[in-house]
């Protein structure tokens, strides 16, 4: 089935992938949309290669509410991007905008897992752009891209647009399960001894210590080394507050990255999103903060219930 | 207390019965100094409030030959809610003897038993603050210093700490040094958030100055620097 344009002009979110196969093609199939765009008075931000945005900027001219953004420092994790285009669209709108027009095309570059996180990427945007005025066009170069990445498009886009033609996307799943797919792939811990062990955490003063006893033995900085106490730290509370006694930490290091168990007696919970979106609000509300700043502030963050109860697994790559 | 003996000052440590810490000075407990003869006075709280006592202390000890004195006493003795006056009038005693005379006041409260009236009354009535954890205070460039780690132990002390250097705050800008700050969790910056919403609400600016790398990332990404009246260095 053939969705006209219609889907432009509504207040929806709509998270549309764009596959194209020469910088010449995605001019021909982009430039006109984003016009139309611009010329309903809405805001129209490029971050896509630095040859596409050229040519399109080029191809739309100068226009006070064309935004064109360097990739650079923007795909650098799932979560941390998610948060920087959901900022960068409040701002938008805050700032008049009727509607915001985003073209970017996902790169996580040489990361490890990189496609897993593009996968958790897509299928976050649809949850945490949801309740904002905005069209997303996600370009998926053909020419360059792998199989894998080119359904990874089609698995969390609801429209999908080919030979320039917008469609719905029957194949698309839903975005708690795509999460849980990712998550799942990460599920298995570190083999070996943990280089220490709280079987009850009660002093969190004495856990940051502990941890930079160990860290100080490896070749962490000490930014990394805040970074993971911090996020440790959250995640202790977290299970103090909401989980049941005791909460235990295991603490791993293998080449290449440090991994920390946080592991409670109670239930746990389901919410595949939970900590992905910052809460809202201007003045920092109780709950859930500090989930958002562990996911933040390491690599990885993926939670389960074991045998022992509910452990939240803090990864992060050296 | 400890850095008094070693540099040779005057002590008047003022108990309540159990407190520990009394008896840890005099014995110079966890390798710390032991005092000299007559150098320690320790005495019941009760002999601190309402206050004759400690002049007349202070000015012996100076008159012996004492550098400095520096007093401790638990606030809280002092300190029934149905007290607040006479509490107040001690404090202000206390002041005066530290603006004229080399003397070092340390009052100390349970936060955690201590009711919101009595707390706040203490936090006010001090021109820096601290726990076990964490201090608040201004240094002579009227910047607010705050060191040490903040979490959730002493963030309800922070917030008001907070409110209350911004309440004598001179002029509409703040300036806060974070450059001590060795930890602080969500709590803690929920903390800087609530204890200066009151004086950014009235128009005036928080600057926070020497944030750690990761320091700065923390705050960022709870928006802390987007909110009106606050900015980041």
């Amino acid at each position: 089935m053939t969705v006209p344009t219609a889907t432009r002009h509504d207040d929806r979110y709509v998270h549309e992938a764009v596959y194209f196969d020469t910088t010449s093609e995605l001019v021909e199939v982009a430039a006109p949309l984003l016009r139309g765009a611009l010329e309903q008075g809405h805001d129209v931000v490029l971050a896509c290669t630095e040859a596409n945005n050229d040519a399109l900027a080029d191809a739309l001219g100068d226009h006070d509410r064309l935004e064109v953004l360097s990739r650079a420092g923007i795909y650098t994790k799932a979560v941390t991007a998610v948060a920087y285009f959901r900022d960068l669209v409040i701002d938008h709108l805050g700032a008049g905008a009727p509607r915001v027009c985003v073209l970017g095309e996902v790169d996580f570059g040489d990361r490890v897992r990189a496609l897993d996180e593009w996968r958790r990427y897509e299928a976050l945007l649809n949850h945490a752009m949801q309740p904002f005025p905005v069209w997303s066009l996600c370009g998926y170069d053909t020419g360059t891209l792998g199989d894998r990445a080119l359904k990874t498009g089609e698995m969390t886009h609801p429209y999908l647009r080919r030979d320039g033609i917008q469609a719905r996307n029957p194949e698309q799943c839903d975005s708690s399960d795509v999460l849980r797919l990712a998550d799942a792939d990460r599920a298995s811990g570190p083999e070996g001894d943990p280089a220490l062990i709280i079987p009850e955490v009660r002093d969190l003063a004495e856990l940051h210590t502990q941890v930079g006893a160990v860290l100080q033995g490896i070749d962490v900085g000490r930014e990394l080394l805040e970074d993971l106490v911090v996020a440790l730290h959250e995640i202790v509370i977290n299970g103090l507050r909401h989980g049941s006694p005791p909460v235990s930490v295991r603490l791993w290091v293998t080449a290449g990255r440090v991994e920390c168990a946080v592991t409670d007696r109670g239930p746990g919970f389901e919410d595949p999103f939970a900590g992905y979106v910052r809460g809202g609000g201007d003045e920092l509300p109780e709950g859930r903060f500090g989930l958002w700043l562990a996911r933040q502030l390491c690599d990885e963050v993926v939670m389960d219930r074991t045998p022992e109860g509910f452990t939240t697994r803090l990864v992060v790559d050296l | 207390m400890r850095e008094g003996l070693v540099l040779g000052e005057k002590i008047v440590y003022s108990t309540v019965p159990g407190d520990p810490l009394a008896d840890a000075l005099t014995r110079g407990a966890d390798n710390g100094p032991v005092p000299l003869p007559g150098q320690l006075t320790v005495l019941p709280s009760q002999e601190i409030f309402p206050g004759a006592r400690q002049v007349e202390l202070v000015h012996r000890a100076l008159d012996e030959g004492y550098p400095g004195v520096r007093l401790s006493a638990r606030a809280d003795a002092g300190l029934g809610d149905s007290r607040l006056e006479e509490y107040r009038a001690v404090d202000q005693l206390t002041d005066s003897l530290c603006a004229s005379l080399p003397v070092t006041a340390l009052c100390q409260l349970d936060a955690g038993s201590a009711s919101d009236a009595t707390l706040s009354a203490v936090i006010e009535s001090h021109a820096s603050v601290e726990d076990v954890q964490m201090r608040l205070g201004r240094d002579d460039d009227q910047v607010l210093v705050l060191s040490g780690e903040v979490d959730f132990n002493s963030a309800d002390v922070l917030t008001r700490a907070l409110r209350s250097l911004c309440r004598s705050q001179p002029g509409s800008a703040a300036v806060l040094d974070l450059s001590e700050l060795s930890f602080v969790d969500v709590a803690g910056c929920r903390a800087l958030v609530m204890g200066t919403e009151d004086f950014r609400e009235a128009g005036g600016s928080l600057t926070l100055i020497g944030a750690s790398t990761h320091l700065e990332k923390v705050l960022t990404l709870l928006c802390v620097d987007r909110l009106p009246g606050m900015e980041l260095w």
